[in-house]
């Protein structure tokens, strides 16, 4: 992705109140919030959280589906009986509820409702997607560069993940070599290329996606047929993926 | 075909997050997502998307699987449904249609022509 520039979010430093009684999972998601540019309220409590409502007019609310004195959904009826309409994000360790659900995006107008547990980066960023204008009114120009600079700081968070996935895949690769005539080990290299493959390429680094290519149809031929000298390929293919992220 | 709403299921995060990012960047789209096959069983019953932009290969539930289980739900059983996949060739792009697909778009996808590349199986 060289070449790219990174720009600050545009339009941001919108305050967003995150209303969670878990210390650790707002200590976990603050930052990842605060480096996409929006400022951090916290409550641990419903009646905390409505008085940030009214004295800080926050641009959205994170709500916790479980809160020591009121439960989540409460909360947010509560809120919109009072005739606010803050967006609210919903975020459970519970999915699966189709009247919760229903009653949520519905009658309450909930954006989104995001199942626990997350990745803080992508959950920054979906709730920074819900922060920015809509596409309406603007040219194709103007949302295709919006899209070019939105994928670049994905691509960019993408790439800090880089080598620890694929330390996953050269670890399941050499579980797979201890052991190779077990299909469940090859399989589980495999789906780590597989995954790698996909995401690689789609976020610009085609030279990871192509060697990942290789090394899944490679663990694809070992599980029908064990040829040794493919270890070696794959061996090559890896080593070219590290280089490749050593560059960048 | 008025597209306004598009289901994205994807047991990656990643992936999901392109896929949205680029929908909603470049369209007006109303975007929503689940993680696996059962999920999207779920979602798409409720939401009523007019299109499910499926991955193939998933945990649990595989693609295929969840493709002929939205068939048999009333609510999503003509809902059409492209599937994303790294293996794309054309006897199996063939076989996906003949199971019902509308489409396929391959992995990897580029975010700049995402949403052409479905407009362009209607």
């Amino acid at each position: 992705m060289g070449g790219l520039v990174i720009e600050p979010a545009r339009n941001m430093k919108k305050t967003v109140l995150l209303l969670e009684d878990d210390p650790n999972f707002r200590d976990l998601i603050r930052p990842a919030l605060e480096s996409n540019g929006m400022t951090v309220l916290e409550a641990s409590t419903g009646a905390e959280a409505t008085s940030f409502v009214t004295s800080k007019s926050p641009d959205l609310i994170i709500v916790d589906g479980v809160l020591p004195d009121i439960d989540g959904i409460q909360w947010i009826d509560d809120l919109r009986k009072s005739s606010n309409q803050t967006p609210v994000v919903y975020v459970s360790s519970y999915f699966g509820h189709a009247d919760s659900y229903e009653h949520l995006t519905k009658s309450f107008g909930v954006l989104l409702i995001i199942q626990k547990p997350i990745e803080p980066g992508t959950f920054a960023m979906q709730i920074r997607s819900q922060l920015e204008p809509k596409t309406s009114g603007k040219s194709m120009e103007e949302k295709k560069t919006n899209l070019r600079d939105t994928i670049a700081n994905l691509a960019l968070r993408y790439a800090a993940e880089l080598p620890t996935r694929l330390n996953e895949l050269s670890d399941a690769i050499q579980e797979a070599k201890q052991d190779p005539d077990e299909a469940a080990i090859l399989l589980k290299a495999r789906s780590y290329a597989h995954n790698l493959r996909g995401t690689s390429a789609s976020y610009g680094f085609r030279q990871i996606g192509e060697d990942m290519a290789i090394i899944e149809n490679m663990l694809l031929d070992l599980i029908s047929e064990p040829v040794s000298n493919q270890w070696a390929e794959i061996d090559q293919a890896l080593t070219r993926a590290y280089k490749s992220i050593e560059s960048k | 075909m008025n597209i306004q709403k598009v289901l994205i299921v994807d047991d990656d995060p990643n992936i999901r997050m392109i896929a949205q990012t680029s929908l909603e960047c470049l369209t007006e789209w109303t975007i929503v997502m689940a993680t696996n096959g059962s999920e999207a069983l779920v979602v798409a019953a409720k939401e009523q998307p007019d299109v499910i932009l499926m991955d193939m290969r998933m945990p649990g539930m595989d693609g295929l699987t969840a493709l002929s289980k939205l068939r048999e739900q009333p609510e999503t059983i003509s809902t059409p449904v492209i599937f994303l996949t790294a293996n794309v060739q054309t006897q199996e792009v063939q076989a996906y249609i003949k199971d019902g697909a509308k489409g396929v778009i391959s992995k990897p996808f580029d975010p700049m022509t995402l949403p052409s590349e479905i407009m362009a199986m209607f």
